[in-house]
């Protein structure tokens, strides 16, 4: 019992330091922090001054909601990709690797730490919406709004993480971050809902753990029902990513290791 | 005309190293340096020797104090300079490490502005004297370090320079492959060309430098022949002892002996080598031998100092100093 | 002998500083030219983008879909022309090569001009494969008798961005986060430039900034170009106007940060 203890605690606390560190890393760039306030209000602007001339019914609250999550999206891909790239450039890969806590554990805190800065994002466009595009503040149901937006951040931080993996192995890691980010966007339905997707598409979306958050979060913020489902889905979809990635950690680190891309930049 | 190849006239630059705070990298460093000569740089790490190379580079500015080149000044003659100076850093940066060989030699040679017509032969000439030729095609990022290094010799004497300055250019090379590029620099200067390069290893100074010059915290303690240099430790024997658990008050007493000049320690194989500067008239092996009583002698020697004895008593100021 | 080779600054040499030696920095700095990273970046980053936003603007409905395949097919040349001149003078710094070729007496204007010519070739070849398929997706229309014309269109574009991509690389010999400022530029063009949102329908000041941007006049010719209405010279003559200013700035940039980097030592802090 004694053990289980201390190995919980000491897990605990090396995704805690973990996570602190990586957001001093990102902290430390002035023009990071400078692109994640400005970013957010240019995903917002595009989205208001686009549906500004249009019939879409579509409120001011959803649309924030979505470049809301856009934002969030793209950080966390972002994030995760530049991390692994970043600690390879230092050359701090290979020791990580060959220490003996788990990849799964050393890799956990950059994709909390850039999801943080999605929620952060996240954020950041409801002030600016608030400020600039008249957007209400009014939730209907503020509770569950935040289980949602917990949820969704976890689930994008487990996505974060899956594609994380096969970084490690795929050197140009960034490039196929950004990749990922419209049809991610297309698939979990923001700013357009996903019934206007081609059918066989929309199983894909079913899938996304993301896209069920959007579900929850939109839900919870307008008073439609079925936040719980969407919740539900989001957080047993997240677990199914960490169970994949932890497999597919494994196979990389071994892959990666025979095929020597630790250290190559 | 100047008729020496690199002339510093007290150098100096200074670093800020934070608010308020400056270190003096390079102190009035004059250095006259003839044409035709290989002239050797040493001193420890943080001595100022790389700071003064960049300087000479003109990729550093002094801050005052005047450095010339084949009588151009590196600060107001910049163009002429960077036209009849070779650059051969060391390490492993520097390189661009996904092209190849061949293609970091055709990138810089147009940047030195060399014809087309002269580039393939000469960049096939230097690929041929740096062995080079096998793997040209390869990727740099595959190289091993004593390739790149050899990689960089060839960059360096693309355009054919006047003057070459190497920055420890077999830093971190196996003892085979430092030969090899000891022989590549010496060649190098067969053709005329003035070289000065900065090393911290004594016996490749020894062997290359027609002179060399001792830089301590920015300064130049001692210049000459390696020879002369050698001299200063004339009348001197090394007395040098293979010893375990020896501790600083130990030291403080041998310093005190009569007869001991200088007492420096390093680590070897989990014990120490203790190396005295003894004066060859007093033997002192005795009552070295003495105070160390209580501790376990492995092995006694004596030999004629070398360079190295010579560096290490200039550099340490006659006190020890401790390495690994 | 020693000094055979020191007086050469011919008009060949310094067309091959121009051409061969920026072709050779392109490909060894900027990390997309690889196959494995150039078709999910260069070719796909845009192939999807473009599929968004006539995704997204049909369901907006403001413009017609061909409004926003033109505007993000032009965007596409952004890719190489933001990044690629950014990540080749930053990338100096990380491989620790910028001692060694600030060291060497090549001209740096041509030097560092010639570091554009491969971002401006390749955005251009970007924006004609995103026009060939904005053709299918985007309901655009492309006559024979207009290909000529949009074909020039399409290069001054790619060459403006490319210049705009080069003053970001400057900022990126003295900071390392000329790429990061690359991205932020790339969203903030699509917001600006009038490529999903019409300059008339944003405010003033956001318009103002617009025009000052890379590639807005570029894309209002464009349109103007298949629509077959007149006057699309002038709108070329600004964009170039704006590239050459881009490119000044660049170059003066470069020079102070080198001096600059001279007199402080900080050429090798990353």
């Amino acid at each position: 019992m004694d053990v289980l203890i201390r190995r919980v605690v000491s897990t605990a606390l090396v995704l805690s330091r973990g996570w602190l560190l990586e957001l001093r890393q990102l902290m430390r760039s002035r023009l990071y922090l400078v692109t994640a306030v400005i970013l957010p209000l240019v995903f917002a602007s595009l989205a208001h001054y686009m549906f500004a001339g249009s019939q879409r019914t579509e409120g001011p609250l959803v649309i924030a909601l979505s470049a809301g999550l856009m934002g969030m999206w793209s950080t966390t891909l972002m994030g995760s990709g530049s991390a692994i790239n970043r600690l390879r450039f230092m050359q701090v890969l290979e020791p990580l690797v060959a220490c003996p806590t788990p990849t799964f554990l050393f890799s956990l805190p950059f994709a909390l730490a850039t999801a943080s800065m999605g929620l952060y994002s996240l954020g950041a466009t409801l002030a600016w919406s608030a400020l600039f595009f008249g957007m209400p503040l009014e939730l209907a149901s503020p509770v569950l709004f935040v289980v949602a937006v917990v949820v969704t951040v976890v689930s994008l931080s487990m996505l974060g993480l899956l594609l994380a993996s096969a970084f490690i192995l795929y050197p140009t890691a960034q490039a196929l971050a950004n990749f990922f980010e419209y049809p991610i966007w297309m698939l979990s339905g923001v700013l357009v809902p996903v019934s206007s997707l081609p059918s066989s598409v929309r199983y894909a979306a079913d899938l996304l753990a993301p896209s069920w958050g959007v579900k929850a979060i939109m839900r919870s913020a307008t008073g439609e029902s079925g936040t719980f489902s969407a919740v539900l889905i989001c957080s047993l979809l997240s677990v199914l990513y960490a169970a994949i990635t932890l497999i597919l950690l494994r196979r990389f680190e071994w892959l990666a290791r025979s095929s020597g891309t630790l250290a190559l930049q | 005309m100047s008729d020496y190849a690199i002339e510093l006239e007290n150098l100096s630059r200074t670093f800020r190293v934070g608010p308020g705070r400056t270190k003096q990298a390079v102190d009035g460093l004059s250095l006259s340096i003839e044409r035709g000569e290989m002239f050797g740089l040493l001193g420890p790490n943080g001595a100022g020797k790389t700071s003064t190379v960049k300087i000479l580079m003109t990729v550093l500015l002094p801050t005052s104090g005047h450095a010339r080149i084949l009588g151009d000044d590196v600060v107001e003659q910049v163009e002429r300079v960077r036209r009849r100076t070779g650059v051969i850093l060391g390490g492993d940066a520097g390189l661009y490490a996904r092209l190849s060989a061949r293609d970091n030699l055709l990138l810089f040679a147009d940047l030195y502005g060399i014809p087309y017509r002269e580039q393939k032969r000469r960049i096939g000439e230097l690929l041929e004297m740096v062995g080079l030729l096998k793997s040209e095609r390869a990727r740099v990022e595959t190289f091993s370090r004593g390739m790149k290094q050899r990689l960089h010799i060839a960059r360096g004497l693309l355009h054919d320079p006047e003057v070459v300055i190497l920055d420890e250019p077999s830093n971190g090379i196996d003892p085979v492959g430092a030969r090899e590029l000891r022989e590549l620099v010496r060649g190098t200067v067969r053709d005329g060309r003035t070289v000065l390069m900065t090393t911290h290893y004594m016996f490749e100074a020894d062997e290359l430098c027609d002179r060399v010059a001792v830089m301590r915290d920015g300064k130049k303690i001692a210049e000459g022949t390696p020879e002369s240099l050698k001299k200063q430790t004339d009348g001197q024997v090394v007395l040098s002892l293979d010893i375990i658990g020896v501790g600083e008050p130990d030291l403080d007493r041998l310093r005190a002996l009569p007869g001991v000049h200088s007492v420096s320690v390093a680590e070897v194989d989990g014990s120490q080598r203790l190396d005295l500067h003894c004066d060859q008239q007093t033997d002192a092996t005795a009552a070295v031998l003495e105070e160390l009583r209580h501790l376990t002698v492995l092995r006694v020697s004596k030999r004629e100092p070398t360079l190295e004895d010579a560096y290490v008593s200039l550099v340490s100021g006659g006190d020890a100093t401790w390495t690994s | 002998m020693a000094g055979t080779f020191q007086r050469n600054t011919g008009a060949a040499v310094t067309l091959r500083l121009f051409f061969m030696a920026g072709w050779r920095s392109h490909m060894a700095l900027f990390r997309w030219m690889r196959p494995s990273a150039f078709f999910p970046t260069v070719i796909g980053v845009p192939t999807v983008q473009l599929v968004w936003f006539v995704y997204l603007g049909n369901y907006v409905g403001t413009h017609p879909v061909a409004y926003y395949a033109v505007g993000n097919a032009l965007h596409a040349s952004a890719i190489a022309g933001l990044f690629a001149p950014a990540m080749s003078i930053q990338g100096e710094r990380f491989s620790g090569t910028l001692t060694a070729v600030l060291a060497t007496p090549a001209r740096r204007s041509v030097m560092f001009l010639g570091r554009v010519v491969p971002a401006v070739l390749i955005g251009f070849l970007t924006s004609v494969v995103m026009f060939a398929l904005a053709a299918v997706v985007g309901d655009v229309e492309l006559p024979w008798s207009r290909l000529p014309q949009l074909a020039g269109v399409i290069l001054v574009t790619a060459t403006s961005c490319s210049a705009f991509g080069l003053l970001i690389g400057a900022i990126g010999l003295r900071t390392r986060e000329a790429i990061l400022m690359a991205n932020l530029a790339s969203y903030f063009m699509l917001l600006v430039c009038g490529i999903n949102v019409s300059l008339e329908s944003l405010p003033d000041w956001l318009a103002a900034v617009g025009r000052l941007m890379p590639m807005t006049h570029g894309i209002q010719a464009a349109r103007d170009v298949l629509a077959g209405t007149t006057g699309t010279g002038v709108l070329l003559l600004l964009e170039l106007l704006k590239t050459a200013v881009f490119l000044g700035i660049a170059l003066i940039m470069l020079r102070c940060l080198e001096q600059s980097s001279r007199r402080h030592a900080v050429l090798d802090e990353m």
